[in-house]
């Protein structure tokens, strides 16, 4: 009886402690706006992976949205890049629905427009 | 068991203490889900275990010389095989508590009487024993090592007692309280000792026998780091190239030792709780350890957590200090014979998140695990009297980055290092020819490899440049030793030789600024020695001198590291594994004297002449250029032909047996290169060297005086205290490294000890309560400003200790 309840203590103990882990994991939100035009965007996914995808706007008014969840610590990266000479382009990147990063261009069909960083970590 | 436990010790008391401390311990940090882990942990063992209090045995007693039946003073007691030991009062009277099984015996020994010895089976206490004088006393009298290199003018001991009363997490700034011990700091945790002005390889540092290497170039992680001070046992620091049974020895040996097995009559279980927290340096300190068995078998589990944060200077500056460090340990004694001992322990350790201001980056995560197997065999009687072997593995997984940093926007360095120190220990301990003769081989292999990746954030693609930090480098080291001890004519002679023979090899360097050099091989044989003789010149004084050489060869950093600024100045350094071994000629004069009355003196004094001396020279622009940014330029490790280094020691304590505890030591070590130069500049580049001939060693500690004071209040249980730290300006500074002066400090400090009861006892006060604004000459600089790396301010702290 003894030995019954010391191994159903431990038992409770062992599904406790996981609960007291911190929860550094975030959800971060890569997002492209305020563009006319398409606009190709490459950004970096939870397993360091670079995906290129097209942002192609239906009005000045269209969003493109991307959630991945990366742990504290992790890169994060959103690049864009127009043709178009009347294009312009908002570039955020946004941890836990705040805005981390962002950056914007108009007009420039030279250069890439990057936001970068890395997530912060929250116990420093 | 629990509930029987907390009657036998006054259950009312401990619960209300328990949760007094535990709603302390959460209001002052606000880690609440912390502290329930902890709690939950605490619960865990408490019940795993089955309390039982400590049944120690206190063997009471006097000695007596036979021939005149006058008190005997100063005999050595000692119970084996605890080999745990005290010594007669001036009415030859002694208190021994020890662990101690029936088939134990104890040891009684003074210099020109027959040794005793008696089981512990027969012991009535009080036990009145009488000494023989004995002829051939010089050849009865075990000389032993212990004998010899524990004493005071050799060894410096910090006992686990002694590292109680030390309120910091880290074993680096522990050992600050052995004389002429100082430590670079380069962060919040990672403190690194340095003996005598001597530094990283050129000590030996050994937990429980094995060696450690750490990933970090820049030696974030040295052997030290990876330990709680709760964890362990004793520290042994033994200065000096003298004591050479322990490995490679050039500038002092330091033993840490977490397993000190201890056998029972009957099976017993014990249970201790230490818990630390502060004010400023805000966090706390924990630690539970298990540990028990019988008079066959000892168990020992222990897990230790530090969690603490960023630090307020004197001046209000914050500094960043995270530490996030937690271990788990175990050790399995067993005693296969009546005077076998096979030990198996392990220690892990897991670091995360701690700040290095000074450098490049901070460590991100660092796994360490030690394995360590060990067999002894000590037979007093038998002409082979001692032997011991252990094998033992560390693994250390490094990850560190700049993720922390501002210039991590434009690029985030990661640096992932893997070490593993591979080594085994033989001794033998023969008694022959009236002594005692040691003899035994060391063996270690360290390998290391790791890549830096640059993620460059702002480029199209997010390009990441890959660099090679080690390239699959490894030093292999065997080496054999003999030490002979005897005692001739009341004096007391030790010689020791060792011969080692070193190789280490590396990848091809792949940078294409390595200049070209891919013959990475080297291989040396190295020969160190040393002799050491003490007299007992007075009934109270005893004087020594010692000699030596130590030889070390070049480590895989001065070998093979490939531009990163590991140096304590602002320079890229390259490896060069051409580099020779460079030696240590020592020479030690000591004085100890022993008063009842007046207490202890120790004196010491020390010359060292190096040959090869490690250092490094300036290498021009156009040969090679830096690839650290902010760096000045290139340094590559090369031998200075000769350095010196002096210093003393000097200490005063009162008799252990008075009331009043106090204690006064000065100490100072200078180092000097006689034939050093400075670059000379051209529009920022260096273009060449100039002479400057003689240039004070960098980084060496300043003069530094301690004093302390203690008094013991109802029977001990009360104690209050009191310290005084005094340091020097240290303005022998080396311009060829480009050092600045700094200045000097008095710190004071004031604690209370309180002994609530048998099994729990408070420790709190006050560090640096003139909150001074202060930073310690061998702190390194802030990378962000270039200034020094400030020490915190006043700190408040508390720990609670449970000792069942």
């Amino acid at each position: 009886m003894k030995m019954k309840k010391l191994v159903l203590f431990f038992t409770v103990v062992l599904l406790l402690m996981p609960g007291c882990a911190k929860y550094t994991r975030k959800r971060i939100t890569y997002r492209a706006s305020q563009a006319l035009f398409p606009v190709a965007l490459t950004y970096r996914d939870n397993n360091g992976i670079l995906v290129s995808d097209t942002f192609q706007p239906a009005g000045a008014q269209d969003i493109w949205l991307k959630d991945v969840i990366m742990d504290e610590g992790d890169i994060i990266y959103l690049s864009g890049k127009y043709n178009n000479i009347e294009n312009s382009v908002l570039l955020e990147v946004l941890i836990d629905g705040k805005i981390y990063k962002q950056n914007s261009s108009k007009g420039d069909t030279v250069n890439y427009l990057i936001v970068s960083g890395t997530i912060p970590y929250q116990n420093n | 068991m629990f509930v029987a436990c907390i009657d036998r010790c006054s259950k009312g008391c401990f619960i209300f203490t328990f949760f007094l401390y535990f709603f302390v311990f959460v209001f002052l940090n606000g880690y609440f889900c912390k502290m329930k882990w902890t709690v939950w942990f605490i619960f865990f063992l408490l019940f795993v275990h089955g309390l039982t209090r400590a049944q120690e045995t206190v063997i009471q007693g006097t000695v007596l010389n036979c021939k005149t039946k006058e008190p005997m003073h100063l005999v050595e007691v000692v119970a084996w095989p605890a080999n745990k030991g005290t010594a007669t009062d001036a009415r030859g009277n002694f208190s021994l508590k020890v662990f101690l099984s029936k088939t134990d015996s104890v040891f009684f020994q003074y210099m020109g009487f027959k040794q005793k010895k008696i089981a512990v089976k027969k012991i009535k206490q009080p036990l009145v024993i009488c000494l023989s004088p004995e002829r051939k006393m010089l050849n009865e009298v075990e000389i032993n090592e212990k004998n010899i290199r524990e004493s005071k003018l050799y060894t410096e001991v910090l006992s686990a007692k002694a590292l109680d009363k030390v309120s910091v997490v880290d074993l680096g700034t522990a050992l600050r309280e052995v004389a002429n011990v100082s430590a670079i700091k380069k962060g919040a945790s990672g403190v690194d000792p340095v003996v005598r002005g001597f530094k990283f390889d050129q000590l030996n540092i050994l937990i429980n026998g094995a060696a450690i290497e750490g990933g970090c170039p820049n030696r974030m992680d040295p052997p030290t780091s990876h330990f709680d001070v709760q964890d362990v046992e004793d520290i042994k620091v033994f200065k000096g190239p003298f004591a050479l049974q322990y490995g490679t020895n050039f500038g002092g040996v330091i033993l840490i030792n977490t397993v000190s097995p201890v056998f029972y009559p009957k099976f017993e279980a014990h249970f201790n709780f230490t818990a630390t927290t502060q004010t400023n340096h805000l966090g706390n300190d924990f630690s539970a350890h298990i540990f028990g068995g019988n008079k066959w078998f000892y168990y020992k589990a222990g897990y230790t957590q530090s969690d603490l944060g960023d630090y307020k200077t004197g001046a209000d500056k914050i500094i960043p200090g995270n530490i996030h460090r937690k271990g788990t340990s175990f050790a399995l004694a067993f005693r296969p014979g009546k005077k076998q001992l096979l030990t198996l322990s392990g220690n892990l350790s897991q670091g995360k998140n701690i700040d290095f201001p000074t450098l490049s980056m901070d460590e991100r995560k660092d796994d360490t695990r030690l394995y360590n197997i060990s067999y002894k065999v000590a037979r007093r009687d038998k002409t082979l009297n001692t032997f011991y072997v252990n094998f033992y593995s560390a693994a250390v997984n490094h990850l560190m980055d700049n993720k922390n940093r501002p210039f991590s926007d434009t690029v985030t360095a990661v640096s992932s290092i893997k070490a593993l120190t591979r080594g085994a220990n033989l001794k033998a301990g023969l008694k022959l020819w009236g002594g005692t003769l040691g003899m035994g081989m060391n063996y270690r292999n360290v390998f290391k490899n790791g890549t830096r990746d640059k993620y460059l954030l702002l480029q199209p693609g997010l390009p990441v440049k890959s660099e090679k930090l080690w390239n699959n480098a490894s030093t292999d080291n065997v080496g054999f030793f003999a030490t002979f001890e005897k005692n001739v004519r009341a004096v007391r002679w030790t010689v020791a030789g060792r011969i080692d023979y070193n190789m280490a090899s590396s990848g091809v360097l792949q940078r294409e600024v390595d200049g070209g050099g891919n013959d990475t091989k080297s291989h040396f044989l190295n020969f160190s020695c040393s002799a050491s003789v003490s007299k007992k010149i007075s009934r109270r004084s005893t004087l020594s001198l010692s000699l030596g050489s130590g030889t070390r060869s070049p480590n895989l950093t001065e070998r093979y590291i490939i531009l990163l600024p590991v140096g304590s100045d602002p320079y890229d350094y390259l490896g060069n594994p051409y580099l020779k071994p460079e030696t240590n000629y020592e020479v030690d004069v000591g004085y100890f004297f022993h008063s009842e009355k007046a207490g202890d003196v120790l004196a010491k004094l020390f010359f060292s002449y190096v040959t090869h001396f490690i250092g490094a020279e300036f290498v021009p622009a156009a040969e090679m250029k830096p690839a650290t940014r902010g760096v000045l330029g290139v340094k590559r490790f090369a031998n200075i032909p000769q350095a010196c280094l002096a210093g003393f020691e000097i200490s005063w304590h009162t008799p252990q047996k008075t009331r009043l505890h106090a204690g006064v030591s000065v100490n100072y070590t200078a180092g000097t290169n006689p034939d050093a130069n400075v670059p000379v500049f051209s529009y920022g580049r260096i273009i060449g060297t100039k002479d400057i001939g003689k240039d004070p060693l960098p980084e060496m500690p300043p003069a530094e005086c301690n004093v302390y004071v203690r008094y013991d209040l109802f029977r001990g249980r009360l104690v209050p205290g009191a310290t005084l730290r005094l340091v020097a300006a240290q303005t022998r500074i080396s311009k060829a490294y480009m050092e600045s002066a700094s200045p000097g400090f008095v710190l004071m400090g004031l604690g209370l000890r309180y002994e609530f009861r048998k099994f729990i006892s408070f420790y709190g006060g006050v560090k640096n309560l003139f909150n001074t604004n202060y930073y310690e000459h061998l702190n390194r600089i802030l990378v962000s400003s270039g200034a020094p790396l400030y020490e915190p301010g006043r700190i408040f702290f508390i720990k609670m200790k449970v000792d069942l």
